[in-house]
């Protein structure tokens, strides 16, 4: 009986000591009113790793957060935590509330409650624990205690013991990505991992200051970082991922990229992810049937696999989420997630000859140089005769003419190579390989109908955002669907005609084409004096494929790099035969603009009674660094001079 | 003779089955449901096993990638089980292969999140493997509810798709002896009935349906499709109890009666309802998952979560604490105006609040505007404890009037006063109860000063000093004040040359504008003109003129009708197109 009381005397009392600290800083933690756009607030946010040789880890988290608003209370009504059963253990051990009126409840780990959590196109098994808070009010708060052993993924099975699906997929190592930033206030954040002597660790604090501590222990080294005072980062609109350019630190025992490579290349061929079956061959040479070179082989290859299977992540069980599906179950399923799609396409590419391999990568943010686990996406790489790897994405470019999706480009990769491979970073791609050309020719008559066509053709990723007016529809909405292009701007105009070619889904035969035959009743002001309108090509008509027109110009200046898309270069010409001869009244006045970001041109003439326009457009990278952003802000402005200002035209007498 | 006949039958029976089977084609079809069958049983112990069956083929990629891949079975463990009876691919050539293990998962459904009470309930999602073009699914699964969980045995099924249906079975079978009441609006189809094994079974078969693309400004309360409706509940009291939930929360009272306390019997209620509705997260869950019955609303309060009904029994007890008389209504589809349809299935509760002249009709997950608003047209309003029963049948004319005189100066800036008049739902008489401050249109109302006010009238007036011009080479370009409210705010933006299902509006419209423009010296109007169009949905009149030194502009667009069906919608849009032409909405004025 004795043993039983004295933890639990200890317990009492250590929860006693530290539930006045916890008050006194709550209460001075500060208010909505210092923070009044933040919800709530985290006074303290602590984690504390402990590494084994294994490279199993065990993680403490100890979070204050104080409620600032109802918006705050309403979000917390619940405490949730995300987990993989198959790698990591998760307990939420304690939550303690501390409500402003002075009550204090304490809920433990009896009252979590585990469940499957919900999901979309990733059934993996993912779980949740909750704790009900219920109704908080602004001021009160609460701190969580949660331990935690394991890692975000797990590979295979490597042992029998308990704990052994929580060693992560590169044994023996300890990777982590720490923010340092926040969207919300954040008092104090500290961050300590203890790791064993024997690893090699390295570490980097990126995008600012954090205080840093180490102690070197007989078995273990001690590592602590902190930081106070963290204010909400402060965004800019279009910018890329607030990782890239917020404090974080990234700590790893993994020596380089080279590991990382070789550790890739080798899990996935150990497991056979890209054996081959007599069926999968069998499909490999129906589909090579006619094949003309090696480019084409890999294109119809790549494209099979991009069209033919569906995104959809079904659990392989242990090992599920770095280790890519056998070939023969994706084929079998015809789904997968990219890596399974990645796979696929290394098994058939081998097995119609080719050296391939799969490859890790971020889509969306930058990978920085210390080699934690900073991937979110897989591709696949392949060696033709020129003796390069060239980049394949099959999850990327179904129904877009391309082999590697331009929307990846300034992006970073690792191929899994037996030799290893450093990081990798993919080109620029020419503007040009992603033109959109647009093109009018209209007759204006004296009651200020327009009537004529439009013409636009584009490529690359270009051809691929007109074409999901087609591939991302409903087929029996697609008429309607290029029809809503006009009204959008035109709500009187009336599609004479419409052409989009044969098939959109045969997308490999051709770039996208589309004509429109219109007429637009009013378009125009047309007096005895006067011809007032804005020419219908330059008026942002299919501006799905120029998205950088909805960009937010406000800014003179970026502190942050900034993103589009993709690169494109635009082409538009507009030629409208007017009622009567007639000179420039006024016309919209672009400047020539030419930069490391963008560059933009414009002509208009005016020749009897035929007027022209043209612009000639170029957005030169996909990310973008803040000296780029005054020729990108200047030729967008420029395009959108057309879109917003009329020709004002003096009819000659 | 008789027996040449029945040989010669029997031949051409033979040479029939023979006939290889003409596949139909679908040109604007991603794919066809080959066939579906939905089997509601009414077991004799009270339980009810629901089933469903069906064969779809995918024809066009995006079919396949993006919206058929999944069957989703939702269902709540604590007394439903779940049985998948088959799921499996024939693929293009004829291979037949069986969803995996893993091809079936249990999650948590996502209006679930963040809820502990509601955290049981499930989504059964079956991943279809092996799909491609031309692939048929084939799937058969059924739901057994427990006995004594839901009042009755009761269904809506709305007969129509997003793709092609060339077989489409509705099956009811309840034990012999039990009534069964039904109706089937929009089609002529009878149910075939049959006797078997004790059971009065009952078919509605269906054949060649095309395929239904939601199209914007559709409303339910108006379909279009057919739509079944049946219900072995005889007895609406009874129903009504079983939706019915009482108590009351004192500490969701305490804590709002601190807030409310400085305010006026009104505005008490509208701050309840903004702390519920804003304050207290919504769980969008199907009532048939909690077998319709709502938690005591301390423990909605304190769990700072519920579902509609939940939020709108806390609602109706903290303003019963309050001092007014609150009750819990539902609202639902006019067409299911029979105590013996499941209107139940179709309800959306609300809360009605009486305050002495004024009836206030609130929901619990938003802060509706004004009434007839959120009522809508074509609906009943009914309330679970009592006999109050309300149909909402047409709405008048929702009306915008805005008048103003101007003056224009060189430098393109405006200034002058404007009076507007809003009546019926544009008036958004809840939010100007709670605070006057909320007029609308706040753009033209910049500095707005409430002149009338009543539930179904408001009139503001307004000084206007904007820069609502731009100087061009000596042209003047201004644009024309124009109200948010009614037809900018309830009818679709674009509007297709083609329609197919009517276009449903709130209320008619009646909006007009008549400006009076004072011209700096020496100025002109470039595009004075006078466009009007009237025809049997309405009237478009448009005209800019100049006389001396002062524009006058009037602009006036009148929709009849609530209701524009296909034949109509080319008048209707040929109203909006030109009320929409943007050179209608600008003026151009020389100056030199």
């Amino acid at each position: 009986m004795r043993k039983i009381i004295i933890p639990i005397l200890c317990i009492y009392a250590s929860l006693h000591a530290f539930a006045q600290p916890a008050r006194k800083r709550i209460e001075t933690a500060g208010t909505a009113t210092q923070f009044p756009h933040s919800a709530y607030m985290v006074i303290f946010d602590s984690t504390k790793v402990d590494m084994a040789e294994s490279g199993l880890s065990y993680y403490n988290e100890h979070k204050l957060v104080k409620i600032l608003s109802t918006a705050g209370a309403k979000q917390f009504a619940t405490y949730r935590y995300d987990y993989d059963p198959l790698s990591a253990y998760v307990q939420l051990k304690k939550l303690v509330i501390y409500y402003a009126n002075g009550l204090t409840k304490e809920l433990n780990a009896g009252n979590e409650i585990d469940y499957p959590a919900p999901g979309n196109v990733i059934l993996w098994g993912a779980r949740q624990k909750m704790i009900e808070l219920g109704r908080l009010e602004p001021g009160d708060a609460f701190e969580v205690f949660v331990s935690k052993k394991g890692f975000t993924y797990a590979l295979l099975d490597q042992g029998t013991d308990e704990d052994s699906k929580y060693i992560p997929p590169m044994r023996g190592h300890f990777y982590d990505i720490v923010p340092f930033w926040s969207d919300v206030p954040v008092n104090e954040k500290v961050y300590e991992v203890t790791i064993p002597n024997t690893k090699q660790v390295q570490y980097k604090i990126y995008n600012g200051k954090v205080s840093e501590q180490k102690k070197v222990g007989s078995d273990k080294t001690w590592y602590s970082f902190s930081l106070k005072k963290i204010t909400p980062f402060t965004t800019e609109p279009n910018m890329v991922a607030a990782s890239d350019v917020a404090p974080k630190l990234l700590i790893s025992t993994s020596p380089d990229w080279f590991a990382k490579s070789k550790w890739f290349y080798k899990v996935n061929e150990d497991y056979g992810s890209f054996e081959s079956t007599p069926e999968i061959d069998r499909k490999v040479k129906e589909i090579l049937k006619g094949a003309k070179s090696e480019i084409d082989s890999v294109g119809k290859l790549t494209h099979w696999v991009a069209d033919e299977f569906r995104y959809f992540g079904l659990s392989m069980g242990k090992g599920e989420g770095y280790t890519l599906h056998k070939a023969s179950m994706t084929y079998l399923d015809r789904c997968g997630v990219c890596k399974d799609k990645a796979g696929m396409l290394v098994s058939m590419l081998r097995s119609a000859g080719f050296e391939a391999y799969a490859a890790m990568t971020m889509a969306g943010s930058r990978i920085d140089l210390i080699p934690a686990d900073q991937f979110n996406h897989s591709v696949t790489v392949v060696k033709l005769s020129d003796g390069k790897l060239h980049l394949l994405d099959p999850t990327w470019v179904p129904f877009v003419r391309e082999l590697w999706s331009s929307a990846e480009q300034q992006q970073n990769y690792l191929p899994g190579l037996p030799q290893g491979s450093d990081l990798l970073e993919t080109p620029i791609s020419d503007p040009e390989n992603h033109y959109v050309k647009i093109s009018a020719s209209s007759k204006l008559a004296a009651n200020g109908t327009l009537s004529g066509e439009i013409h636009i053709t584009a490529e690359g990723q270009s051809d691929a955002a007109l074409r999901r007016l087609f591939t991302g529809s409903y087929k029996a909405l697609w008429t309607k669907n290029v029809e809503n292009e006009l009204l959008k701007i035109y709500p009187q105009g009336k599609v004479v005609s419409s052409f989009w070619g044969n098939d959109p889904y045969n997308y490999q035969s051709g770039p996208i084409e589309l004509r429109i035959n219109y007429e637009i009743p009013d378009f125009a002001t047309v007096t005895s004096n006067e011809v007032i309108f804005r020419p219908l090509a330059s008026s942002g008509i299919f501006d799905g494929a120029m998205r950088y027109l909805n960009f937010d110009l406000s800014l003179a200046e970026r502190k942050f790099p900034f993103k589009d898309g993709c690169s494109r270069s635009i082409e538009i010409t507009d030629k409208t035969v007017l009622p009567a001869r007639a000179v420039f009244a006024w016309k919209p006045e672009p400047s020539q603009v030419s930069g490391t970001g963008a560059q933009f041109a414009s002509s208009c003439s005016l020749s009897g009674n035929k007027l022209t326009v043209q612009e000639k457009a170029s957005f030169k990278k996909r990310v973008y660094t803040p000296e780029d952003w005054p020729s990108f802000r200047e030729s967008v402005k420029m395009q959108k001079m057309f879109i917003e200002n009329p020709f004002i035209l003096k009819i000659e007498k | 003779m008789k027996l040449q006949i029945i040989y010669c039958l029997l031949i051409l029976l033979f040479l029939t089955s023979c006939t290889p089977k003409i596949e139909k084609n679908y040109p604007e079809a991603d794919a066809v449901y080959l066939k579906r069958v939905k089997t509601y049983h009414l077991n004799t112990d009270g339980s009810i096993t629901t089933s469903e069956e069906k064969q779809q083929k995918l024809l066009t990629y995006r079919a396949f990638q993006s919206l058929f891949g999944d069957t989703h079975i939702f269902f709540n463990p604590d007394f439903q089980t779940v049985d998948v009876k088959s799921a499996f691919t024939i693929m293009a050539d004829g291979k037949k292969v069986e969803v995996p293990e893993n091809g079936i998962n249990d999650i948590l459904p996502g209006w679930c999140a963040g809820s502990e009470a509601y955290n049981r309930l499930r989504e059964k999602v079956i991943t279809h493997t092996a799909l491609e073009r031309n692939a048929v699914i084939n799937c058969a699964w059924s739901v057994n509810t427990a006995k004594g969980i839901v009042p009755c045995l009761a269904g809506t099924e709305t007969i129509s798709s997003d793709c092609p249906v060339e077989n489409y079975a509705v099956v009811v079978e309840v034990p012999e002896g039990v009534t069964l009441n039904y109706q089937l609006i929009n089609s002529a189809v009878q149910p075939e009935t049959k006797q078997k094994d004790g059971f009065k079974i009952y078919t509605w078969q269906f054949t060649d349906i095309p395929q239904h693309l939601a199209e914007n400004n559709e409303t339910v309360n108006l379909p279009t499709v057919p739509v079944l409706l049946f219900s072995t509940q005889n007895d609406e009291a009874s129903i009504l109890k079983w939706l019915s939930t009482d108590g009351v929360s004192d500490e969701a009272v305490a804590s709002i009666k601190k807030e409310t306390q400085s305010l006026t019997p009104a505005q008490k209620v509208l701050k309840a309802q903004e702390i519920i509705a804003n304050e207290v997260n919504t769980l969008f869950i199907p009532a048939p998952l909690t077998a319709f019955k709502s938690r005591a609303p301390r423990e909605v309060w304190l769990s700072n979560s519920g579902t509609p009904f939940e939020k709108c029994n806390l609602l109706a007890s903290v303003i019963r604490s309050q001092g007014a008389n609150a009750e819990v209504c539902i609202k639902y589809p006019a067409y299911c105006n029979d105590e013996q349809l499941p209107f139940h299935l179709l309800a959306e509760p609300l809360v009605k609040v009486n305050l002495g002249r004024d009836t206030l009709y609130l929901s619990a997950t938003h802060q509706n505007r004004n009434a007839s608003e959120f009522l809508g047209a074509q609906t009943i309003i009914r309330s679970l404890s009592s006999n109050f029963k309300q149909i909402n049948s047409l709405r008048p004319s929702d009306l915008v009037k805005i008048t103003g005189e101007m003056k224009l100066s060189r430098n393109e800036k405006i200034n002058g006063k404007i009076s507007s008049e809003y009546s019926n739902s544009s008036v958004p008489w809840y939010s100007l109860l709670a605070n006057q401050a909320n007029v609308p249109d706040k753009q033209i109302n910049s500095k707005a000063k409430i002149e009338e006010l009543s539930e179904h009238k408001l009139v503001v007036s307004s000084v206007i000093d904007a820069s609502l011009s731009t100087e061009r080479g000596g042209y003047l370009f201004v644009t024309i004040p124009e109200s948010h409210e009614v037809s900018a705010s309830i009818i679709p933006s674009v509007l297709s040359s083609e329609r197919i299902n009517p276009v449903a509006l709130p209320c008619p419209i009646n909006e007009s504008y008549h400006f009076q423009l004072q011209l700096p010296e020496n100025s002109s109007l470039v595009n004075s003109l006078s466009e009007e169009i009237s025809n049997s949905i309405g009237t478009v009149k448009i005209s800019f003129s100049q006389k001396e030194d002062k524009i006058t502009i009037d602009k006036h667009l009148t929709i009849n009708n609530q209701s524009i069906n296909p034949k109509e919608y080319t008048q209707f849009k040929q109203l909006m197109d030109k009320w929409r032409t943007p050179q209608f909405k600008e003026l151009v004025i020389c100056t030199k």
